[in-house]
């Protein structure tokens, strides 16, 4: 790249001119006392002319990124040059400095820290390049770069019970007996029983050959579902698609590391699918798949509808329940023969009345006050209605055995998944009960 | 009305994300100026010039990053070579020093304030280097006087005065030739 005079070097020399043409004219020797600093000045501009050099060259030092860390833009140049960065923050990142504009010597950075998962493109402004005396500057534009940032992952907690195991091996407890280590019941040998499974304690107290008979360990297949049909953002800037994805990947984690086939199904068109399947190669895949998501194509209200489920597979839905043709999408899930568990990923504050009125400092009570002059003044109570109606809609839901939790970590999905196992269990030894009593 | 209202507004919030030492390089241009005119001031108190520096300072103190600054340090020179002009016994060498002194601190801080957006954290290091062309400007000032005070017994025949005209109309063509094409980039 080419570097040209600054500013401060054409003034120097324009003052120098000015200076050395009135003393001649004058004939006043003192003014030299006023041209001999920028003489210096627009020799030193001469002598340190810069000839044509590489331009400086810019990237980020990460490409992909787990959320909360950090990751730098950084532009180096030629060593005593100075380099000016400007980037202007992307949406829903943390900057340092916080304006986005950093000079050094010979190499300047801006650290960014994402606030929010999905792919982050990272476009520097004009940069300014300049001889470390500043006599000499030029101006480029650094390459833009992105980043991928792969969701958070809550760690993973309790909770491997699962309401069907429907496959062959795996860790689930299965209610059927076979070969595991969870103890079922302590019964009469049978031929073909292991010699190593008998119970020489019972045996030796009943004087009859016992063997202890185990619980057969399965996996299952986890579908996620995500709905990011749209994006709700509360007065805190909880964001209703952030817990999805969050919610999302915390279960894939889980039911990935006690190995069981996980899929993810979006309902809208910002993350896209992934097959069911199992390992650690699948862990990574929905976590790239989440990481590359682009936000910008959460405005399409269409849902893409769940092509094929497993009848008995455990379907989570991550969602803020308000569309309709998501609730319908979740009807016919259950029809299918799914087990199907809906994480409320609503915003708490939305539709919330309780502090509303609760205005105590003097800088609250203006807001307030504010807020109630504004055009749109009553969202709160159009929230608060939304809301009434949506609760109703649960209701319905809970009624044909879909549970809806409020998502707060993996630890209370795996309680409410225990329930959802308990109650299927239910009403098969209702009806054999039945039965045997009829 | 509103459009007004916006500008201001849009301007005190550019004012407020200005990092520190943007205001404190405005504080040496303002306080060089000050320097500057007040010794000028104090040899020949001159309405008209006093009242056009006063509006150039406050130009150039506010579109400090392109070649505004240059209107008031020319109007100093124009200043200090009348003051000169029409003194008698001609001008003190070192009268001329604090002027010479507070037009380098104008013309560094400018030149500063030049490199980067006002909004930028600016490394250390970027500030010893920026600092080295103004200390040799203050040496040279003094090296200046030193000269100044030896040439005042000289003096120049008609011939040379003329041959120093055009060497100095060379230099005023190169300046011209090095004058940059871009605008300022206050905004």
């Amino acid at each position: 790249m080419r570097l040209r005079p600054s500013p401060a070097l054409v003034r120097a020399v324009v003052l120098l001119v000015l200076c050395g043409t009135l003393a001649v004219l004058t004939s006043q020797v003192a003014l030299l006392v006023l041209a001999a600093p920028f003489t210096v000045w627009a020799a030193l501009g001469v002598l340190r002319r810069p000839g044509t050099s590489e331009a400086p060259d810019g990237g980020l030092s990460a490409h992909r990124v787990q959320l909360g860390d950090v990751v730098e833009y950084r532009l180096r140049s030629e060593p005593g040059t100075l380099v000016g960065l400007t980037v202007p923050p992307p949406a829903r990142c943390d900057l340092d400095p916080p304006s986005g504009a950093a000079t050094g010597l010979g190499e300047t950075a801006v650290r960014l820290r994402p606030q929010r998962w999905g792919r982050h493109r990272v476009e520097p402004t004009e940069a300014v390049v300049a001889d470390d005396w500043g006599l000499w500057l030029g101006t480029l534009r650094p390459r833009p770069d992105a980043v991928s940032v792969a969701p958070g992952r809550e760690p993973p907690g309790r909770g491997d019970v699962i309401p069907h195991p429907i496959g062959l091996v795996g860790l689930h407890p299965s209610r059927t007996r076979g070969e595991g280590v969870t103890l079922a019941e302590v019964r009469r040998f049978q031929t073909g029983d292991r010699l190593r499974r008998i119970n020489w304690r019972v045996t030796s107290r009943t004087g009859q050959l016992h063997t202890n008979a185990t619980l057969a360990e399965r996996d299952t297949e986890v579908l996620v579902v995500t709905d990011t049909v749209a994006d709700l953002v509360g007065d805190s800037g909880t964001s209703s698609l952030d817990t999805t994805v969050l919610a999302a990947a915390s279960v894939a984690e889980h039911y990935l590391r006690l190995g069981d086939r996980v899929g993810l199904h979006d309902l809208g068109h910002v993350i896209g699918s992934v097959p069911p399947a199992a390992g650690a190669r699948q862990r990574t895949v929905l976590v790239e798949q989440l990481a590359r998501a682009s936000v910008e194509r959460a405005a399409r209200p269409m849902v893409r509808r769940i092509r094929r489920v497993r009848p008995g597979s455990l379907v989570v839905v991550c969602s803020p329940l308000l569309d309709r043709d998501v609730l319908a999408e979740v009807l016919r899930l259950v029809h299918r023969g799914a087990a199907v568990l809906a994480v409320d990923t609503l915003p708490p504050e939305l539709g919330r009345l309780d502090g509303a009125h609760r205005a105590r400092s003097v800088g609250a009570v203006l807001d307030a006050a504010v807020e109630r002059l504004r055009p749109q003044r009553y969202w709160t109570e159009a929230w608060a209605l939304r809301r009434l109606e949506r609760d109703v809609d649960l209701d319905r839901l809970a009624e044909l055995g879909v549970p809806v939790v409020t998502w707060r970590g993996i630890e209370s999905l795996g309680t409410v998944v225990a329930a959802l196992a308990a109650n299927r269990g239910a009403p098969r030894m209702a009806r054999g009960a039945g039965a045997g009593a009829g | 009305m509103l459009s007004l209202l916006d500008a201001l507004v849009e301007w005190l919030d550019a004012a407020r994300r200005c990092a520190r030492h943007v205001w404190l390089l405005r504080l040496v241009m303002l306080v060089s100026a000050v320097l500057a005119c007040a010794v000028l001031w104090s040899r020949t108190p001159n309405a008209v010039l006093g009242v056009l520096l006063a509006g150039a300072g406050l130009v150039g103190l506010v579109w400090a990053r392109g070649q505004l600054p240059l209107l008031f340090a020319a109007g100093v020179v124009l200043w200090a070579a009348v003051t000169a002009a029409t003194t008698p016994e001609g001008l003190d060498v070192l009268v001329l020093v604090p002027v010479a002194l507070g037009l380098v601190g104008w013309h560094a801080a400018a030149g500063a304030l030049t490199l980067a957006q006002p909004w930028t954290r600016v490394a250390p290091a970027v500030w010893r280097r920026l600092g080295v062309p103004a200390g040799l400007a203050v040496v040279a000032v003094l090296a200046g006087a030193l000269l100044a005070w030896a040439a005042g017994f000289v003096v120049l025949p008609a011939a040379l005065t003329l041959v120093a005209v055009v060497v100095v109309l060379l230099v005023a063509l190169a300046g011209l030739v090095l004058w940059p094409t871009a605008a300022s980039r206050d905004r």
